[in-house]
């Protein structure tokens, strides 16, 4: 992913002087990555699986959606949230991100297997999800 | 398969070619999913995010090294993240990112990874105060005033989380919403200032407000109370009370229990000439080392452990008082000075005569070593001691519940000139500090469960 960043990054640059003034910087930033995302989930498609153009495009709109302020709100409701579970389910939610082979490593710390934890560690993200959205209607009203 | 459980197999990058075309027709149809899976992968963001803050050490600087956290199957839900998040704030994980600053130290001491000098601006990362006073500014604007004993771990400008200690926190208006974890709940302030301790032995976390109002939340029990001036709460594993500030300090339901036993005189010191008079103070039990051996000093002493049920003790400490003995110059110790503890086992050892000789006395070839603890050589008061298994068990196994104990300084002189330092510690004549205790922790009659 982070080739994707860099090279987006560079053609950003390169088109740097074509921008009007400064406040367009961001949107123009956004529209390059996205570009450069979908051009580089073409060569991707040959070895995974992805969603369609179509689909993808829809999903982009859908995040570009998202303002500023409304980021920051589910920033803020993620960490109330997440303090709500116990130390060694906050660590299994984390464990994804903490590095390769991390949730194998617990659940061996924890004698299960690790499709054990996988399916414990969906189990969380959906409880997980739901405040989340709880505590941002709760926000909206 | 319902959509969600798409979502989230598609995420952790476990979804079979068959499921994400599901999940891709579902999408195609419905605006209300496709939202639902971009707040997911906000979340997915936002936990990589989190776990980046997490890791203790401040993240350094090449962009390589913080790649290695994402997973190249969740690529979709970085190029997401990155136009959720902006290229801008994209950039900031490659940068340790400064959380505070260390305003002031009073008779400050440390032991960290971050600089501890005024003014040193501080990274996530750990701190932990080993006396004196500490005031750490968040980039938030809060303020902690931090007091020894404590350790404090800087998570973000918003976030702190005290393991230990004691500490005051401000926090103005652009900072609400500051949250201090403790090891079972946390606060979230809403502007205000409240003060937060928390005590090692039993990990519990003491609340209270000072002015203004916090959030307390304890996940165990989903609990979340709002405290305002003077309220408190107080909370353990397993639960949380709430309390007036101005009533009665507030006792958890299973307080841990502690006995302390006293030496009750049991205690003397000798030097290798066997002078006597003024060369022995009552009040003190004096340890030495020297080069030339003539005035080595050994200290002993006894406790009648007897009305203690030893099968119930959880762990022991031995406690001594050190006191300034006023004889000899610190600058011809070593830094360091370790002093061990033995446990007599020869029991016609264990009693003495009221002036007892260098040899008579106990000694360490009389007993077991038990432990050993260190004192720098610029401290001349402090509360010392040992406290593990190998003292638990010796105490245990002792016969006649009457036990003893043989103090040495391991450590000798450095060379130059001058008489070393005598190391002394509180008798139980001594008018300030108390003399030697041995402090049990007794298991409580319910187990607590973690």
């Amino acid at each position: 992913m982070d080739e994707v960043i860099q090279e987006a990054s560079v053609t950003l640059w390169q088109k740097f002087d074509q921008l009007r003034d400064e406040a367009g910087f961001l949107p123009w930033a956004k529209v390059v990555v996205r570009f450069k995302c979908l051009s580089e989930i073409g060569k991707l498609r040959r070895d995974r699986h992805v969603f369609s153009e179509g689909v993808l495009e829809l999903l982009a709109d859908e995040a570009e959606a998202f303002d500023v302020e409304e980021r920051e709100q589910s920033m803020r409701a993620l960490r109330l949230c997440l303090d709500r579970f116990s130390p060694p389910h906050q660590e299994l939610l984390l464990a994804p991100y903490s590095g390769e082979g991390r949730v194998t490593v617990l659940a061996e710390q924890a004698g299960k297997s690790a499709n054990a934890l996988y399916k414990l560690l969906g189990r969380l993200r959906e409880k997980l999800t739901v405040c989340i959205q709880t505590n941002l209607q709760q926000e909206a009203h | 398969m319902n959509p969600n459980e798409l979502i989230q197999r598609y995420l952790t990058g476990e979804a079979t070619a068959a499921e994400v075309a599901e999940l891709d027709r579902l999408l195609a149809n419905d605006k209300a999913l496709r939202r639902k899976l971009i707040i997911e992968v906000g979340t997915d963001a936002g936990l990589r995010q989190i776990a980046l803050e997490r890791v203790a050490q401040p993240v350094v600087s090449a962009p390589k090294k913080v790649a290695r956290f994402y997973r190249p199957v969740a690529w979709l839900a970085a190029a997401a993240a990155v136009v959720l998040m902006g290229v801008v704030g994209w950039t900031e994980f490659s940068r340790p990112q400064v959380i505070a600053t260390l305003l002031s130290g009073e008779n400050a001491s440390w032991e960290s990874s971050l600089p501890t000098t005024p003014g040193s601006e501080l990274t996530a990362g750990y701190l932990k105060l080993t006396s004196g006073i500490a005031t750490i500014r968040f980039r938030s604007g809060a303020e902690v005033i931090l007091e020894a004993p404590a350790h404090l771990v800087l998570e973000t400008p918003m976030r702190g989380r005290l393991l230990a200690g004691s500490a005051v926190i401000e926090v103005p208006e652009p900072a609400i919403g500051f949250v201090m974890v403790t090891p079972d709940g946390y606060a979230v302030d809403y502007g205000t200032q409240f003060a937060i301790s928390v005590n090692t032995a039993d990990n519990s976390s003491d609340f209270e407000v000072l002015k203004g109002e916090i959030a307390v939340h304890h996940p165990a029990t989903g609990k979340e109370v709002r405290l305002t001036r003077r309220q408190g709460a107080l909370i353990s594993a397993n639960e949380m009370i709430t309390f007036n500030g101005e009533d009665q300090e507030p006792a958890l339901a299973e307080p841990s229990q502690k006995v302390r036993v006293g030496t009750l005189g049991q205690a003397g010191y000798v030097n290798r000439r066997n002078k006597r008079g003024k060369h022995l103070q009552p009040e003190m039990l004096m340890v030495k080392q020297t080069e030339s051996f003539n005035w080595d000093m050994r200290a002993f002493f006894s406790f009648d452990v007897s009305g203690v049920d030893l099968e119930s003790v959880q762990s022991a400490r031995l406690r001594l008082n050190q006191v300034p003995s006023g004889m000899g110059l610190a600058a011809r110790l070593p830094l360091i000075n370790t002093f061990a503890v033995y446990g007599v086992t020869h029991a016609e050892k264990e009693t003495w005569s009221s002036a007892p000789t260098w040899e008579d006395a106990p000694d360490v070839a009389d007993g077991v070593l038990l432990g050993t603890f260190d004192i720098p050589r610029s401290q001349q008061t402090g509360s010392y001691g040992i406290e593990n298994d190998k003292l638990r068990e010796f105490l245990r196994a002792d016969p006649d519940k009457k036990v003893t104990f043989v103090i040495v300084r391991e450590t000798g002189l450095i060379d130059g000139e001058g008489k070393g330092l005598t190391h002394a510690f509180a008798s139980d004549h001594h008018p300030e500090a108390s003399g030697p205790l041995l402090e049990f922790t007794m298991k409580s009659a319910v187990p607590a469960s973690k």
